[in-house]
């Protein structure tokens, strides 16, 4: 018990110099902390005490952080709104793209049909070439 | 990338911040204000801050001229009484009141100190930084930081002493 208050005083004046380290500070802090220190120290244990006291005091004002996450929230909204505009656009955009190839092709099938039918028109004016003959030689003779 | 380093580093010492200019300006409420504009000051500067090799100390730094910038401003500004001025000497009164709070009494003790050792003591025996640490922060070399945390230690000693005489006188 002796030697350790002679090691506790000779730590206190290596403190008191500013010659103690941070490890000999632990030592004497955890000394103090004990409340079994010698009542000689009295005046050392307060000191220690309220170091150790004001060392918890934290910070109040937590503005930054909140500020921080609600700046991502709005991100997170703007760009859940983007993907859902530019689904939508999308899927319109593809709509509209099919029903573009639905009348090229109806366009092509009519003209198709057409064409088939002007064939056939010629075809038929064809035979009607004899009738002009035909007229044609009735009128030299009937004349 | 850089955000990442200053909530690792920064805003885990937001709580050093707050004491250590609790401690230099005296005040809780200016404490929260230069807490705030230190720790919105080095969001500016989150991308320079890859370069810094002691982040900690560059933080206190930045903590210590904030705060000092402000006292120049006060004085300048306005007359105001800090408060190492008047509750020295005359108000027996108010310092026995005090004395039933121990903490408060080692507190009121560190904050009559001059400028420069109320911050030293306050970086070595609250917040634990290193000599070399210090030096870094307030810019002095290794002798005038240890004489400075001595003379600091032995004043807030013998003020503690005398005030225990009174409780027995």
């Amino acid at each position: 018990m002796e030697s350790n208050k002679k090691y506790i005083s000779k730590l206190l004046s290596l403190y008191e110099e500013g010659e103690s380290t941070l490890e000999q500070e632990q030592e004497l802090k955890a000394y103090f902390s004990s409340e079994a220190y010698d009542s000689d120290f009295e005046i050392y244990a307060m000191m220690f005490k309220s170091f150790e006291e004001e060392s918890k005091t934290k910070y109040q004002g937590n503005l930054k952080t909140t500020k921080k996450s609600s700046n991502y929230f709005w991100i997170n909204t703007a760009a859940s709104i983007c993907i859902v505009l530019g689904g939508l656009w999308y899927f319109k955009y593809q709509s509209d793209q099919q029903k573009m190839e639905d009348a090229k092709i109806a366009f092509e099938k009519t003209q198709n049909a057409l064409n088939l039918l002007s064939q056939n028109m010629n075809k038929g004016l064809e035979k009607l070439e004899y009738v002009e003959v035909f007229s044609e030689q009735k009128n030299k003779i009937i004349k | 990338m850089a955000s990442e380093l200053y909530s690792r580093h920064v805003l885990t010492l937001q709580d050093r911040i707050f004491r250590f200019s609790r401690r230099l300006l005296s005040s809780e409420a200016a404490a929260q204000d230069a807490t705030q504009e230190v720790l919105l000051k080095l969001w500016k500067l989150r991308d320079q801050l890859k370069n810094v090799n002691n982040i900690e100390a560059y933080v206190m730094i930045t903590t210590k001229n904030l705060c000092y910038d402000v006292l120049k401003s006060k004085h300048s500004k306005t007359l105001e009484l800090v408060h190492s001025n008047y509750s020295r000497e005359g108000s027996c009164l108010s310092s026995e009141i005090d004395a039933k709070d121990e903490a408060s009494l080692v507190s009121k003790f560190i904050n009559d100190l001059p400028e420069q050792q109320r911050a030293v003591i306050q970086l070595r025996d609250v917040e634990q930084f290193t000599n070399k640490e210090i030096e870094e922060i307030m810019n002095m070399n290794s002798t005038s930081v240890r004489v400075a945390l001595s003379r600091a230690r032995k004043k807030i000693i013998s003020e503690l002493k005398k005030s225990s005489d009174y409780g027995i006188k």
